[in-house]
């Protein structure tokens, strides 16, 4: 593998963004990214995004014109919260292929509070269900939406095969906020730590999910620049080098997940590590997709790093594999189509050694997960230090 | 002959209308839920429609709260996954019913409301 990640950059998560367009956050994380690298805005010759509320077409050409880059390499990531890591797949496939040698990589989402939209509800699918896919017309009518309850569903199974009671998920909550405290980027930072009294008395969403077990829906923005590695290596920090990619995709509506037991996941972290020459308990540090508390032990085990039997003592810090440092979605924030590259720069930063206050000891090599939709995108890196 | 997605969604939805869950028997016995217009490899092949009944408990969850106001109305209500032969099926459990467990027979029935038809489990 001769693909690396070369820079990261995040936007502080925002409760609200207000009138801010994803044009601003693209272009000011863009910037950022660029200024953390050392890479020069003439050098980017590739360019993926998430998608943009503003252009519900061509919105990969609508960013590049507006960022005024001509790339040879353009692509429109839509995968939900996995669009992170697909993200970085298809740019380092891309520079592997020769089309290209510095991509830049970003997603973006506002959280207008006062122009949201009513969520997809009836009104949207029952005299126009024409247009509307098979989840609206036979999940939504039976309030099938807006996520959670998917993952309520999943938490139940999970929760039986790790053998998780609440205190467990507190831990998690509870870990992942300390370290935003720590993590001045965080939506979280200043946010006392909720006790377990809080947690237990947390009305429930979708049993068994509190209302604490979701990170918090908010808008921001991330981004990274993958680049070759001959380039990587002429930069002034260590190389993060892609040692193993790998994804599975099997469903849009949970109902027709084809095992609420194992997601796509488990396909995806296999194919990685099979690729990097590693073995899931090598991982000395893991990043979990975790809007939900209950997706951490849920993901250790879908990609081997724990088993059901030693997933609370890795959940817990206790077996030297360091998961989520920086805090993760529940201290970070949950960025919407964003929240998936927010772990991916996050990865970076460790990898490289250039993670401040929530740095982990061992950070040679490092798995990352992305999960979008209702566990139906999956995608999984393997990154090791150069 | 190959059917298209539209003339497929359109049946299947008039069908639930009528209180029925119409799903697809293929010719090779696979019962497809929702019905599909066609299928990949069985191109020149015509399902024919069969009513179903009954399914076991894939998943469930009960909804406590809601983020749009219409379904937030009617919590707590529980929502289920039944497997009927292979075929998904999205339904509510009836509201007097405790919740079963993963891998218990219900029977399902159609029941219509303000918006369409939803389908029940108990």
């Amino acid at each position: 593998m001769t693909v690396a990640l070369a820079g990261s950059a995040d936007l502080v998560p925002s409760l609200d963004t207000g009138d801010t367009t994803t044009f601003d956050l693209m272009a000011q994380v863009a910037d950022a990214v660029l200024t953390d690298s050392g890479i020069e805005a003439g050098e980017i010759d590739g360019l993926v995004t998430s998608s943009m509320i503003e252009a519900p077409f061509m919105a990969a050409s609508v960013l590049a014109e507006y960022l005024m880059v001509q790339p040879s390499f353009l692509q429109h990531v839509d995968l939900g919260g996995c669009t992170g890591v697909a993200s970085v797949i298809r740019a380092a496939t891309a520079i592997e292929a020769g089309l290209c040698e510095t991509v830049l990589v970003l997603t973006a989402a506002t959280k207008g509070v006062a122009r949201a939209g009513a969520p997809l509800g009836p009104s949207t699918v029952a005299p126009g269900y024409k247009e509307a896919t098979p989840q609206g017309i036979f999940d939504v009518p039976h309030g099938a939406t807006g996520g959670i309850f998917a993952y309520g569903m999943l938490a139940s199974v999970t929760a039986q095969q790790c053998n998780l009671d609440e205190h467990h998920t507190y831990g998690l909550l509870a870990r992942a906020r300390s370290a935003a405290r720590s993590n001045s980027s965080a939506l979280h930072h200043r946010d006392a730590v909720p006790t377990m009294d809080e947690y237990a008395r947390s009305p429930i969403t979708a049993a068994p999910l509190r209302r604490l077990d979701s990170a918090v829906s908010s808008g921001g923005a991330s981004a990274v620049i993958v680049t070759s590695e001959r380039r990587a290596r002429r930069l002034d920090r260590r190389p993060v080098l892609i040692a193993g990619m790998g994804e599975r995709h099997t469903h849009r509506s949970i109902t027709n997940m084809p095992s609420l037991a194992a997601s796509g996941g488990v396909d995806a972290a296999a194919r990685a590590f099979a690729m990097a020459g590693l073995r899931p308990t090598q991982t000395q540090l893991a990043m979990i997709y975790d809007a939900f508390t209950y997706l951490i032990p849920r993901g250790l085990c879908e990609a081997g790093i724990a088993s059901a039997n030693s997933v609370g003592s890795v959940m817990a810090g206790d077996s030297g594999v360091a998961v989520n440092p920086h805090g993760g979605q529940l201290g970070c924030g949950h960025t919407g189509v964003s929240a998936g590259m927010s772990l991916v720069t996050a990865a970076t930063r460790q990898v490289a050694g250039r993670a401040g206050a929530v740095q982990a000891t061992s950070h040679d090599i490092c798995f990352v997960s992305g999960t979008g939709g209702e566990m139906s995108t999956n995608a999984a890196l393997v990154l090791v230090g150069g | 002959m190959t059917g298209t997605y539209r003339a497929a969604i359109d049946h299947a939805v008039a069908e639930l209308r009528q209180g029925r869950i119409a799903a697809q028997r293929w010719p090779d016995g696979q019962l497809v839920f929702y019905p599909r217009g066609i299928r990949l490899g069985h191109g020149n092949e015509t399902p024919n429609w069969e009513t179903v009944s009954t399914g076991t408990v894939v998943a469930s969850t009960t909804v406590h709260e809601h983020s749009h106001p219409e379904y937030q109305a009617e919590t707590p209500f529980t929502l289920l996954i039944v497997d009927a032969e292979g075929a998904r099926i999205m339904c509510r459990l009836a509201p007097d019913r405790a919740v079963p467990a993963v891998g218990d027979a219900v029977s399902l029935s159609v029941v219509s409301g303000a918006r369409g038809a939803v389908i029940v489990a108990s």
